[in-house]
């Protein structure tokens, strides 16, 4: 399968995003203090993206934000305050062609839409509830007055269906943030309810980088064959996401050679999650408590993200190639898979597949030798698993089947990027620069 | 399920000559067309059976079985012994001639013939014709109910032999399916990939699967021994069995009330007791009327002496009811009609019973074959695909699999089962109306062919 996010996303209309990427989709009628704005269209398309953006090189205004396979929030300025809506509602979300659920999200999609915003600005967050029950929201990380900190029962009263509720503090930090539900928080988030809340330091050239990435890391409860998530189960998960996408839908990271690259991850599944990227050794610069001091920094190449913590890494990308970026908990680079199912590998099921055929007719002995022939079966179209199930392995690559799945990803660095920076398609080996082999 | 008519097509012809009685039974006619009515309907444009099959048909083998077997034969040698008997109470007693010759001193001879004959039988002639008839009625009833009765038990028990066997047949799979994941579970844990406890549990499961198919061995030997025997054939002789298959009497019954009134009107066993309880009442009227009458003798003499002319005259003896008035005998007739009241009343409210107990399985268990048919047959399909949906992707293990097949052929066993429960209900309730079958067309037979 090839990785393409022009080829994942044309359906999905791309463009229609593109003016609420614009940064400061400000409103210049709005002039005065209100309490009742328009909200934003209610249910977007959840692949809305913004057209591939150019590139555009390091500047004392810092790149924008590239939300895999998600979008930020526009905002209007009223009174000089940054005015941003987030709608609580359930949507149809789609983690790859062919799986989609009944999630929970805000403005349409899940993770909601990024709020960017600037160290000092004044912001005001409206937040409707369209749930069937009551919601709230946290500002995970970010100071603020306790009243507005979203702790339903505790700090406010819960915002219940129907309710408009405001949200309005001055952001005294910068960093890498999430917001989530504090209310009913184990069936809100397992339901996709989070977002990303990026808050850039007021002199931007301190953190600039070319390419800004971001996502948050999940986990879904999403048994096969079924189209909701399932709140009760703890750790036994079905589905590990990047910005609720399954590879082989989840976004490329896709940059030039030797630009500056910053991702930011944030958690908020269950699980902590080791991030690897493979091809370079980047620097963690920061994360929920902001842009750490230089000296701080560290050197990695694996950076664990801990349940309801954030990260940034930067590096420049000055090797070209199909880098890997992946949890480096394997099975957390699967997808759908069944767990303490009895193990077939080394056992001889051959001699005994006449009778299991007469017994099964459509019985595929498989896994003596490994499972990664289920990647061949499953991606030949020999076997049908269930519906609304991704197989546990997929992605066909330049060489071969990828055998990946989950939070797996690629990071594509090219010297020319002819279409800006969308999908380039596979990296051309220059001779001599790949294994081969000997026998 | 295959389209089939089932036990249609031959019953016009068993009605014409199936219930063949011994040569020279009195009124075999009459008793065939009382059977004949209460048989199952002649189905018109019914297929009829393969002359030639390798395998008798149920028709044919029921056929033979109500001809020869030594159930109907005894039917019918029961009958000829009532029906003599009846016969014989209707004879006039013979009478009596009588001679004597006397002798005296003088060479004085007297010789006397006399002839008597009873004359209550004389008298009372048209009494006894109307007791022997209803006797006779009541001997023929009797008979056909027997009859239907052999014919019903001799289809219930087709049905399970039938059903035994195909029960067989599911619970052999359920066995190989049983084994083949111990067998499996071996190759596992040969791999060390399963301990020795899930190895055991799978050849445990394994061992519980055969003795159950033994079990069904032992149904089936048991099934078709009752089936011979009924057919009359002995156990050696397995070309006699027909063939495998369930028919689905799958139609709702009528309502109670219409049943119960078709069941008082058809019961034979019930006619013959209303027949007996008339005869009974006509014998209490005649003692009440006649108590005192009980023995009178004519008589006709001539007697010859010596020297002397013939003598000829006649005479009557009474009885004279001086000790005995016939007070007890009045008393006899009104206990025994009496008898005969009692057991009509209660052979009646029992019918009642019956058809409302037979008719409410009839409806149970058609919601069991329906629920079979409709959902758990097609849930266990269904359950086998989508596991083998799951094994495929590795979502789920080749032992769960395994257990969805093995499940699948246990949900066909008891669907067989409950068809056959059905069929044998459905025939139960027609022998509580006074049938031998139900009167339903069959166009759908359970057998070996639809199994999974």
């Amino acid at each position: 399968m090839k990785i393409s996010r022009r080829n994942l996303l044309a359906a999905a209309g791309g463009a229609t995003f593109a003016a609420g990427m614009a940064r400061g989709a400000e409103d210049p009628h709005a002039h005065h203090h209100h309490t009742a704005p328009a909200e934003p269209a209610a249910a977007t398309p959840a692949h809305t993206h913004a057209a591939p953006t150019p590139a555009a090189p390091a500047s004392a205004q810092g790149a924008r934000i590239t939300t895999l396979n998600g979008r930020s929030l526009p905002f209007r300025r009223v009174n000089g305050v940054k005015e941003f809506h987030l709608v609580a509602e359930e949507i149809e979300h789609e983690f790859a062609p062919g799986t989609k659920i009944k999630a929970w999200g805000y403005n349409g999609i899940t993770p909601g839409p990024t709020i960017e915003a600037v160290e000092g600005d004044r912001v005001r967050i409206l937040v409707t509830n369209r749930l069937p029950e009551h919601t709230s929201i946290h500002w995970h990380g970010i100071l603020l007055p306790c009243g507005m900190d979203g702790v339903g029962g505790l700090t406010q009263p819960h915002i219940k269906p129907g309710e408009t509720w405001a949200y309005e503090f001055t952001l005294r930090q910068h960093g890498t943030h999430m917001y989530h539900p504090h209310a009913d928080e184990v069936v809100q988030l397992a339901s996709g309810m989070m977002g990303l809340f990026i808050i850039h330091p007021r002199d931007r050239a301190q953190d600039a980088v070319d390419r800004d990435f971001a996502f948050l890391l999940h986990n879904w409860a999403v048994h096969p064959g079924t189209y909701r998530p399932d709140p009760s189960v703890m750790t036994d998960f079905d589905l590990w996401t990047f910005n609720s996408k399954l590879f082989p839908a989840i976004d490329p990271l896709v940059v030039r050679t030797g630009q500056r690259v910053r991702i930011r991850v944030g958690n908020l599944s269950m699980h902590d999650h080791p991030i690897h990227l493979h091809g370079f050794r980047f620097q963690v610069t920061g994360g929920d408590g902001g842009r750490w001091p230089r000296a701080q920094w560290r050197s990695e190449v694996t950076e664990s993200v801990a349940v309801g913590q954030t990260r940034d890494i930067e590096f420049v990308a000055d090797v070209p190639g199909d880098w890997a970026l992946h949890c480096h908990k394997s099975h957390h680079t699967m997808n759908a898979m069944g767990h303490g199912i009895p193990n077939p590998i080394g056992v001889d099921q051959a001699s005994l597949g006449e009778r299991l055929s007469a017994l099964l007719p459509g019985y595929h002995p498989m896994g003596q030798g490994g499972m990664a022939e289920h990647a061949e079966h499953s991606g030949m179209g020999h076997m049908h698993g269930p519906e609304n199930t991704i197989p546990m392995m997929v992605g066909h690559g330049p060489f071969g089947n990828v055998e990946m799945g989950g939070m797996f990803t690629v990071l594509k660095v090219r010297d020319r990027l002819p279409d800006g920076y969308a999908d380039p398609g596979w990296y051309e080996h220059p001779r001599g620069t790949q294994a081969w082999r000997v026998e | 399920m295959n389209q089939h008519m089932g036990w249609a097509p031959a019953l016009l012809a068993l009605a014409i000559t199936g219930c063949a009685a011994p040569p020279g039974v009195r009124h075999e006619a009459d008793i065939q067309a009382l059977v004949a009515e209460r048989q199952a309907p002649a189905s018109t444009g019914a297929a009829s059976t393969p002359a030639a099959a390798p395998t008798p048909s149920i028709e044919s083998a029921l056929r033979d079985a109500l001809a020869t077997s030594p159930a109907a034969r005894a039917i019918w040698a029961r009958y000829g012994i009532t029906e003599a008997e009846v016969r014989e109470s209707l004879r006039l007693q013979n009478p009596s001639l009588g001679f004597l010759r006397l002798s005296a001193d003088g060479g004085i001879r007297e010789t006397t013939y006399s002839l008597s004959q009873p004359l209550l039988d004389l008298l009372f002639t048209g009494y006894r014709r109307r007791q022997g008839e209803l006797a006779a009625q009541q001997a023929m009833q009797r008979c056909a109910a027997e009859l239907l009765g052999l014919e019903a038990d001799i289809r219930i028990a087709f049905i399970g032999h039938a059903a035994a066997v195909l029960a067989q047949r599911a619970g052999q799979r359920e066995r190989e399916a049983a084994e083949l994941s111990a067998q499996l579970a071996a190759r596992f844990h040969a791999a060390g990939n399963i301990s020795e406890l899930q190895l055991r549990r799978e050849q445990a499961a394994a061992s519980e699967a055969a003795l159950l198919a033994l079990q069904r061995d032992v149904d089936v030997a048991q099934e078709r021994g009752h089936l011979l025997s009924l057919l009359g054939h002995s156990g050696s002789d397995s070309s006699a069995l027909p063939e495998i298959a369930v028919p689905l009497f799958d139609a709702e019954p009528a309502s109670l009330a219409e049943l119960q009134q078709r069941a008082a009107v058809q019961r034979l066993d019930l006619a013959a007791l209303r027949a007996e309880r008339d005869l009974r009442a006509t014998q209490a009227r005649h003692t009440r009327r006649w108590s005192w009458f009980r023995g009178a003798t004519l008589e006709a003499e001539r007697e010859t002496a010596t020297g002397e002319s013939a003598r000829t005259g006649g005479g009557v003896a009474l009885e004279l009811p001086l000790f005995d008035s016939g007070a007890n005998r009045r008393r006899g007739a009104a206990a025994r009609l009496q008898l005969r009241e009692a057991q009509l009343q209660g052979l009646t409210t029992h019918i009642t019973n019956e058809v409302e107990a037979r008719r409410a399985e009839v409806q149970a268990r058609r919601e069991a074959v329906s629920m079979h048919a409709s959902t758990l047959i097609e849930q266990r399909e269904r359950i086998v695909l989508l596991t083998q949906q799951r094994a495929d992707f590795m979502l789920v293990g080749s032992f769960e699999l395994i257990a969805a097949r093995q499940q699948q052929f246990a949900a066909w066993r008891t669907w067989i089962e409950s068809v056959a429960q059905l069929a044998r209900a459905q025939i139960r309730l027609a022998q509580a109306m006074g049938r031998a079958a139900p009167d339903i067309t069959i166009t759908e037979m359970l057998d070996l062919e639809d199994l999974p």
